[in-house]
C-alpha cells in the first residue's frame, strides 16, 4: 500500500476547488481509498516506526521517502517542520497559519508537520520540550529553531530573516 | 475560530492501519479519543479560577483555551494530573508524579508564563477581556477536531 504525499490545497481551509487550486500547501500523508482521517476529508495515519520496505509517494513530484531522514535528504528547498500535539492549543492555532504561509513562501520552503505523540522517537530526536516547536532544516540538518505561536507575517519574516542571513 | 484537526504531515512511515471500509455516508471518521466531560468540567472550572486568582485572561481566540483545557483533562484521565498538554516528554507518567509540569506549573505560578496560551497576562498581544469560557464554547470550537 502506498502513501501518497499530495502537494495540494486543503479544500475545507480555503475553499477553493482543490483541482484549480495549483498552489503549494503543506505536505500531508494521504492513504489510499479507504482509510480517512478526521475533519473536512484530511488523512491521518498511524504508523509503526520501522520502515518494511514501504515507500511515500509525492503525487506532485512522484518522490518516495523511507523515512523523515529521507524526506529531509531528498528536500530540494528548505523544510520547515511542526513540532505540534492534538491537545496544544497554539499548535492548532497555528494550523491556518502554517497553510498560508506554506502557500505565500511556496517556492522558498516545504511545510512538514509531525505529531510528536504518533512519532516520539523523532521528537526525541531533536530534543524537542514546548509545542510548538519549529525547526527550518537546510541541506537536511536543523538550521534554526524557534518555540511558540506567532502570527503568519511574524512566520514569513522569521522564515526569510533565517535562509537570508545565514546563506 | 474553526479548528483545523488535520495533521497534514506527518513522515512518511509504513502504516499498519487497518484499511477502513469506504461508508456510503462518506469519509469514516476515525475514533478520536476525547477527554471525559467530567473532567472537562472540572478543568474549566479550574481555569476560569484560576485566571481570576492570577489576574490572567484567556486568548482572543477562544479555540485555544478550549484546546487547552481538553488537553488537561485528557492528561487528567489517562496520568491522573493535569499534565501540561504543550510539551513533549520522554515519560509522561513520571513527569505526572514530578509535578513541574502540573497545571498550574511551576513557571506559571512563579512568574506567570504559560506557554499554552491559556492564562495570559493584560500585556499579552493575544490576551482577551474574558476569564469566563462555558462548556458550551469549549464543546463547539473543538467541535471539528
Amino acid at each position: 500500500m502506498a502513501i501518497s504525499l499530495s502537494a495540494s490545497s486543503i479544500p475545507r481551509l480555503s475553499g477553493e476547488n482543490p483541482a484549480a487550486s495549483s498552489s503549494m500547501s503543506p505536505l500531508r500523508l494521504r492513504l489510499p481509498a479507504g482509510a480517512r482521517g478526521f475533519g473536512g476529508g484530511a488523512r491521518r495515519i498511524s504508523v509503526n516506526s520501522k520502515p518494511r520496505g514501504f515507500s511515500l509517494v509525492v503525487e506532485a513530484k512522484k518522490q518516495t521517502y523511507n523515512s523523515f531522514d529521507d524526506l529531509l535528504a531528498k528536500s530540494e528547498k528548505p523544510v520547515l517542520v511542526d513540532f505540534y500535539a492534538t491537545w496544544c492549543g497554539p499548535c492548532q492555532f497555528m494550523v491556518p497559519i502554517l497553510n498560508e504561509v506554506s502557500i505565500r513562501l511556496n517556492d522558498t520552503i516545504q511545510v512538514v508537520k509531525i505529531d510528536t505523540e504518533k512519532y516520539p522517537s523523532i521528537a526525541d530526536k531533536y530534543k524537542i520540550e514546548a509545542l510548538p516547536t519549529f525547526i527550518i532544516f537546510k541541506d537536511g540538518k536543523p538550521f534554526e529553531r524557534f518555540e511558540g505561536a506567532l502570527t503568519a507575517d511574524q512566520l514569513i519574516q522569521r522564515i526569510e530573516d533565517s535562509l537570508k542571513v545565514k546563506q | 475560530m474553526t479548528l483545523q484537526a488535520s495533521s497534514f504531515a506527518a513522515v512518511g512511515l509504513p502504516s499498519l492501519a487497518p484499511r477502513l471500509c469506504r461508508s456510503r455516508r462518506g469519509p469514516v471518521v476515525r475514533a478520536k479519543v476525547e477527554p471525559s466531560e467530567k473532567s472537562v468540567e472540572i478543568m474549566r472550572k479550574f481555569s476560569e479560577q484560576y485566571a481570576r486568582r492570577s489576574g490572567t485572561y484567556f486568548c482572543v481566540d477562544k479555540g485555544v483555551t478550549s484546546v487547552v483545557i481538553k488537553g488537561l483533562a485528557d492528561h487528567k484521565d489517562t496520568l491522573g494530573a493535569p499534565l501540561c498538554p504543550c510539551r513533549h516528554y520522554d515519560d509522561k507518567p513520571a513527569e505526572a508524579a514530578q509535578g513541574f509540569w502540573n497545571c498550574p506549573c511551576v513557571p506559571m505560578r512563579e512568574r506567570k508564563e504559560c506557554h499554552c496560551m491559556l492564562f495570559l497576562t493584560p500585556e499579552n498581544d493575544f490576551a482577551g477581556q474574558d476569564q469566563a469560557i462555558s462548556f458550551e464554547e469549549i464543546k463547539e470550537s473543538t467541535s471539528n477536531m
